[in-house]
């Protein structure tokens, strides 16, 4: 069992993940580390707006339909964008449009990414990923 | 938008946040954000190749 790293001054793990949720790398930003923030945050709000854009659907929880309710959730996991595109009136999806299953891909993509950045946030703050070095994963 | 263009704007997406996770120092992410550009990109490519010899 590896010895856990320092954690992130001023963290607060569950603050770190409800802001990083709200906004994508709002929680690394807290956390310092700025250009990391940066990158989610034009990365990710690039493929949810340009999702929204083909005319991908924002998905409700329908327990019904299993695959509609996991797209709900992983969209869910782009917090303000998702409540900024719903009180706004985007994402209805026209099931016809040639951008619509591109524009799904891009949403729910997008918000599982942030789920995987919120994640990232969540080790930084309790200190299981070494501040300066990250786990070598070999691809 | 052609169905190669989303394609590769996606790769570019998801290779630039996977990166940004998986490495600390900026020189390796660009690195590995490339690595797994070109193997999303490629692995795309030679798996439309082999659905289209398949099913053709």
């Amino acid at each position: 069992m590896s010895a856990r790293a320092k954690p992130a001054e001023s963290s607060h793990p569950l603050l770190a993940c409800a802001i990083a949720w709200l906004v994508p790398g709002a929680g690394h930003f807290m956390l310092g580390r700025n250009r990391s923030a940066l990158v989610f945050f034009f990365v990710l709000a690039f493929m949810y707006l340009l999702g929204l854009g083909l005319g991908g659907r924002l998905f409700p929880f329908q327990m019904s339909e299993p695959l509609v309710f996991l797209s709900a959730l992983a969209e869910w996991t782009m917090g303000l964008p998702r409540m900024a595109a719903f009180v706004g009136g985007f994402g209805h999806g026209d099931v016809v449009s040639m951008g619509y299953e591109y524009g799904n891909t891009f949403l729910i993509v997008s918000g599982l990414l942030n789920a995987l950045v919120v994640l990232d946030a969540y080790d930084l703050a309790i200190g299981r990923k070494p501040v300066g070095k990250a786990p070598q994963v070999s691809i | 938008m052609s169905h190669l263009g989303l394609m590769v704007i996606f790769a570019a997406c998801v290779a630039s946040v996977f990166g940004t996770l998986m490495r600390e120092d900026a020189r390796a992410q660009v690195r590995l954000g490339l690595r797994i550009f070109g193997g999303l990109v490629l692995g795309a490519y030679a798996l439309g190749w082999i659905m289209y010899w398949t099913f053709r």
